[in-house]
């Protein structure tokens, strides 16, 4: 069987950091995705020039800088 | 961004409170939280990626739906809702799974702002007891069945989503 050598309870405390921060990511994600949308259609020179500046500058940079 | 982000905005921030000390004698300290900013950066990151994929749901939406729905006396509002949603829902979902999927895997990516979450409790298992494969297999495989059952659930909702859509054969 799995013998985890005691990291058992912590790695399983480690899976819910990691649940909590995916779901409360993927709100806020999903949050600024609309917004972002709806800035990027609405028409408005500024909200357009805002939102693409905002998604050309998080897509083109890795994450892990 | 995530260095960037954590460290950058811890020294932004104690740069800001110096000012404000400096000119308006009011002290102020913020620590930042690794979980806070690990929720941040990955939300803001996947914010940009869910932006496209709206984009172009929303533009998958007929105007005409739209402008119908405004005929109809639909408050803005109102028309979202009813209208525009549920029929972007089914362009947006595919794309929304791909991201969420990436999402889930980026969340591996805080332990190097310090955060305790399964991969980094994994790597210093390893580390002490000197069996990588032992401690990162069962953790890919909590990610793999993490995925698994994200799968099944954007199925089922992208069943639901395409309802009445007829589909060419």
């Amino acid at each position: 069987m799995l013998d985890l050598k005691g990291y058992g309870p912590a790695l399983l405390d480690g899976a819910v950091v990691t649940i909590e921060l995916a779901f409360l990511s993927l709100a806020l994600a999903l949050l600024l995705g609309l917004v972002g949308a709806s800035a990027k259609l609405s028409g408005s020179r500024v909200a357009v020039a805002i939102a693409t500046s905002y998604t050309t500058l998080i897509r083109g940079v890795p994450i892990w800088l | 961004m995530m260095l960037l982000f954590y460290y950058g905005g811890q020294v932004m921030v104690n740069n800001l409170s110096d000012v404000i000390y400096n000119n308006y004698g009011y002290d102020f300290f913020f620590q930042f939280d690794p979980f806070i900013s690990g929720v941040v950066t990955i939300g803001l990151i996947f914010g940009a990626y869910m932006t496209e994929t709206f984009r172009g749901a929303f533009l998958a939406v007929e105007s005409g739906q739209i402008e119908a729905a405004r005929a109809y006396g639909f408050s803005r509002f109102h028309t979202f809702r009813r209208i525009i949603l549920p029929q972007m829902l089914r362009h947006a979902l595919p794309g929304l799974g791909n991201n969420w999927q990436v999402l889930l895997k980026t969340t591996a990516l805080v332990s190097i702002i310090g955060l305790t979450d399964m991969v980094r409790v994994a790597e210093e298992a390893a580390k002490a007891e000197r069996m990588p494969f032992h401690f990162f297999i069962p953790v890919a495989f909590v990610y793999l069945s993490l995925t698994a059952c994200s799968e099944l659930f954007i199925r089922w909702l992208d069943k639901r989503a395409n309802v009445g859509v007829v589909q060419g054969s």
